[in-house]
């Protein structure tokens, strides 16, 4: 099976580098969800995140010779994907502002949460990517594949070619952004549904 | 341990090593103020790790592979880098630019001919044989050797001009 990276992926690479679209489509079919769960992640928005994962897998068709298997394929695909949602994260500053107003409605303008958890974790998950896109784009980063994403700070290190004291930094200050930000959503009795 | 660098540690808490988290617990054990923010951020933590059960998905995967093989298949993408059929979106805005510059200089230099020509003709038909056209003496001021003699030429012909109007337009004549 074609599932992980490993030598499965490699020889799919290298079939689909030979011009092979069926090889390159198993690729698209087996990494587009992680794609689109980092793409999320980082930009918060359905639609722009699927035309990110298009624009990633299209740019990946025609860059494939560049892969090298001693690096890991999803290493190679996150960095791609996120420089992208870094790319387009610079061109829709001006949107920023509307987000960020659309967030303080959110947390200041309270609807009870269905009791529901799985409901409950998807509106958390929302707040919490609406209040990180409001970080500066390389904190949002940081904040994304290190807290939401866990990789390890080696693997974040890799990605976005940072030093490990720059990640951290990056990480502090994401950190204690989000959650002085976040109190009045996490800081809730046990026994009552969130209210955000 | 000082409570500014507590702070600075709680936030980095799943980085530290076992004896940086030690000492941590240690301070964050007696002084309050750090007990608060440690209380806080973990329930942050706990909060991230709520939101992170929920993983996001494309609506319609199969929708979106689709699309992406359409892309793929129409192969715009590796003729513009393979074969260069078609210029990409930079070098083809920058073509465009080019090109504009060259055409708006050459027809900027064809219209500045054109001008002189008509502006030299005319001249020719109102001006005394006396007096240089400007250009020349615009012309003969770049070359030293001989600015002199065209400026006061120049000069000399449109004093003639200037009282060829004035006679014209006396009160005596009217």
């Amino acid at each position: 099976m074609f599932q992980s990276d490993g030598r499965n992926t490699w020889e799919i690479i290298q079939q689909a580098t030979g011009g092979d679209t069926r090889a390159f489509r198993m690729l698209v079919v087996t990494h587009q969800t992680f794609a689109f769960r980092v793409a999320f992640r980082m930009i918060a928005d359905e639609q722009d995140a699927e035309d990110i994962v298009q624009e990633v897998f299209i740019k990946l068709w025609s860059n494939l010779k560049k892969y090298r298997p001693e690096n890991r394929f999803t290493t190679w695909l996150y960095r791609m994907v996120v420089n992208q949602c870094l790319d387009f994260m610079k061109s829709r500053k001006v949107q920023q502002r509307s987000r960020n107003k659309n967030l303080d409605e959110m947390i200041n303008h309270p609807t009870t949460i269905s009791p529901d958890e799985e409901l409950q974790n998807r509106e958390l998950m929302k707040i919490v990517h609406q209040a990180a896109a409001s970080l500066p784009p390389q904190q949002h980063a940081v904040f994304v594949l290190r807290d939401l994403e866990a990789l390890s700070v080696d693997e974040v290190c890799e990605i976005l070619s940072m030093s490990s004291g720059a990640v951290k930094s990056n990480l502090y200050h994401a950190r204690k952004t989000l959650s002085e930000r976040l109190k009045s959503v996490y800081q809730i009795p046990d026994n009552k549904s969130y209210e955000v | 341990m000082k409570c500014k660098e507590a702070e600075q540690l709680i936030y980095l808490y799943s980085e530290l090593d076992m004896d940086e988290k030690r000492l941590l617990d240690a301070h964050v054990a007696s002084c309050q103020q750090c007990g608060l923010i440690a209380t806080s951020f973990g329930l942050f933590g706990e909060m991230l790790m709520k939101a992170r059960t929920h993983e996001p998905a494309p609506a319609n995967a199969a929708q979106l592979t689709s699309r992406i093989m359409e892309q793929v298949h129409s192969g715009s993408y590796t003729s513009r880098k393979n074969h260069g059929l078609m210029l990409p979106a930079y070098w083809f805005r920058v073509a465009i630019t080019i090109t504009s510059l060259i055409l708006a200089i050459a027809f900027g230099i064809e219209s500045s001919v054109d001008a002189y020509k008509v502006s030299q003709q005319q001249w020719e038909v109102s001006a005394p044989a006396t007096q240089a056209h400007p250009s020349q003496y615009w012309q003969a001021r770049t070359q030293r050797n001989k600015p002199a003699s065209l400026y006061q030429q120049y000069r000399k012909g449109n004093a003639i001009r200037s009282n060829e109007t004035k006679t014209i337009y006396t009160d005596e004549q009217i």
